[in-house]
């Protein structure tokens, strides 16, 4: 198949953002268009459908330039699909709340649009310039997006406190990038992977040390792991509602999408298994750290979006530990694909409902404003209550399947600690950030639906050996696509 | 070749250090920029040095399209540097302080 064709949904995107932009300049001043939102997210869900079809039949890229640049496996086409899901959604609830805000400009959708192409890029990388060039078409449309509104004083500093950790991140990756470029003459992740495997770091190995913590720092950034969050909450709270939805769902998806092909791909972990800095380790105490961050924080914050902030650090600490308990057949044999969809969608739906509360309220979203929510939005308050309890991974709902397969997994899989790790995130409530904010909807039930989930976790401890089948996303794709004898290979 | 390649790193590394430390603490959001500015470029130095230690032109275009990306970055932090200034009549960073809990 044309090269061309098979990158459709990258450049479909970003036509789209340029058909937005001409009408958006075509039109009337006085009269601009209302619908431009939904011509955007129509184009995410148009990309969406071409990407399905087209890397579903297994069409690989012919030139040989663009084959070590971009990779439309499986793995691509699941991450590239959660993310075009989002873009759609937070595109669909962007249009009403920005009207409220008085700040309806089609660059907003201009600069989405963009973005999703960025992200695709990103998503689909496999060579480290393209994986910086993806990330920044992401981010710069991202920052102007989260400053977007002019009138917001908040909004302008959450876009600066953004831009610059952002930049800052992007250049802690740019220079893991050259490092590796330095030491193994490629920027190919397969190629680096490949050297390391035949020339195996040993004893203190400062320079690819080095370059992995870069690496990992730069990425971390981006999925808001501790100790490299602190621009999440406000960042979150200061943009509007709809940017939020973008950067909590979308950018949190692609951002592990590439850590987990980056780490595994390139420092490959028997190859890293004998130098003094373990990268296996780092992730199991970002992941500790992040998962405890985040609840503990989370507890005390009186603003719904800060809360559901601190609740996005906490999941990124749990999809970390999956991270960690990947063994060597790869991302796409684990169940943090499974993860980052039932989070996803929670987040969607959640912040879905803040925006749309949002922007009625004058941007005034403590916890205050949401006691008694239920009573006066019966169907609004039940949805976020539920997937509030899905985001803390209470039974019946996604999120417990979620978490029950990701400790699963690691349960069953041959890492270091595995046992003690799990027991900690299992005591590290992660019902309670969510349930924070369910407070002012519901009251009562949350003592019952505390005690339920520790029954459960002691239920899942003891099941830890049983044969479940696991949701791993293998299973899910084994209909999505025709070959998937190769695992998160390029 | 007269310079051993460990001086080019070490310099990189060193600009590096000294726009990451200018990021972290210069409170006027320009000098922020300038400073995100030298952190890309040093790392453009590395990619030129290794290129010229290993013989390979690849990385001279990586280097272009860094500089591209570090405009394009730059021209972005500028406009949210006038949004700043608009709300606050400064780019003092420490002034921007409505966020946080």
């Amino acid at each position: 198949m044309n090269d061309i064709v098979l990158l459709s949904p990258i450049w479909l995107s970003a036509l789209t953002g340029l058909l937005v932009m001409l009408i958006d300049v075509l039109a009337a001043r006085d009269q601009r268009p209302g619908y431009l939102g939904y011509v955007t997210a129509t184009g995410m869900v148009v990309s969406g459908a071409l990407a399905l079809f087209l890397w579903r039949h297994g069409a690989a890229l012919t030139s040989p330039f663009l084959k070590g640049v971009f990779s439309f496996g499986p793995y691509t086409l699941f991450f590239g699909l959660i993310v075009l899901m989002m873009a759609a959604a937070s595109l669909i609830i962007a249009p009403d709340y920005l009207r409220q805000q008085d700040a309806d400009q089609g660059e907003f959708y201009v600069l989405a649009a963009f973005s999703a192409s960025g992200m695709l890029v990103f998503v689909a990388a496999t060579d480290l310039v393209a994986v910086f060039l993806g990330l920044e078409t992401m981010s710069l449309s991202i920052y102007a997006m989260t400053a977007s509104n002019p009138r917001s004083a908040v909004g302008a500093e959450a876009g600066m406190k953004y831009f610059v950790l952002g930049g800052l991140a992007s250049s802690f990756l740019l220079l893991g990038t050259a490092f590796l470029y330095g030491i193994t003459g490629s920027t190919n992740i397969v190629d680096i992977g490949n050297y390391f495997m035949v020339n195996p770091p040993l004893g203190a190995a400062i320079l690819p040390s080095f370059a992995m913590a870069l690496v990992i720092i730069g990425l971390g950034f981006k999925i808001a792991a501790v100790p490299f969050h602190f621009w999440t909450p406000d960042v979150y709270q200061g943009a509007p509602t709809p940017v939020t939805v973008w950067m909590a769902g979308a950018v949190k998806a692609a951002g592990f999408a590439v850590f987990g092909r980056l780490l595994l791909t390139m420092f490959h972990a028997n190859t890293f298994m004998h130098i003094a800095f373990n990268y296996k380790l780092v992730v199991l105490a970002l992941a500790l750290l992040t998962m405890t961050y985040g609840n503990l924080v989370g507890i005390v914050q009186t603003d719904v979006k800060r809360i559901l902030a601190y609740s996005s650090i906490a999941h990124a600490g749990y999809i970390l530990l999956g991270v960690y308990a990947v063994g060597t057949s790869g991302l796409l044999d684990s169940s943090v694909g499974f993860y980052l969809l039932t989070y996803a969608v929670a987040t969607i739906a959640s912040f879905g409902v803040v925006t749309l509360m949002g922007g009625s309220m004058n941007e005034d979203t403590s916890l205050d404003r949401f006691a008694g929510f239920g009573r006066r939005h019966p169907l609004l308050g039940l949805l976020l209550t539920i997937s509030l309890l899905s985001l803390a991974g209470i039974p019946p709902f996604a999120g417990f399947a979620g978490k029950f397969y990701l400790f699963k997994d690691v349960l069953q899989s041959n890492v270091q600690y595995n046992l003690p790790v799990v027991i900690f995130a299992l005591v590290n409530f992660p019902q309670i950030t969510g349930l924070n904010s369910g407070v002012g909807c519901i009251k009562r039930p949350i003592c019952c639906v505390i005690f339920t989930h520790l029954m459960l976790d002691v239920t899942l401890l003891r099941l830890r050996s049983n044969g479940l089948n696991s949701l791993h996303l293998k299973h899910f794709l084994q209909p999505l696509s025709s070959n998937l004898s190769g695992n998160l290979g390029p | 070749m007269g310079v051993p390649l460990s001086y080019y790193i070490g310099l990189a590394v060193v600009l590096f250090t000294i726009g990451a430390i200018g990021v972290a603490t210069r409170r006027n959001m320009l000098v922020v920029l300038m400073s995100l500015e030298i952190m890309m470029n040093s790392v453009n130095l590395v990619f030129i040095s290794f290129a010229r230690f290993r013989g390979d032109v690849g990385a001279h275009g990586i280097v272009f399209v860094v500089i591209a990306v570090a405009a394009a970055e730059v021209a972005v932090g500028l406009a949210i540097a006038i949004q700043i200034f608009k709300h606050n009549r400064s780019v003092n960073v420490d002034e921007a302080d409505k966020l946080k809990y």
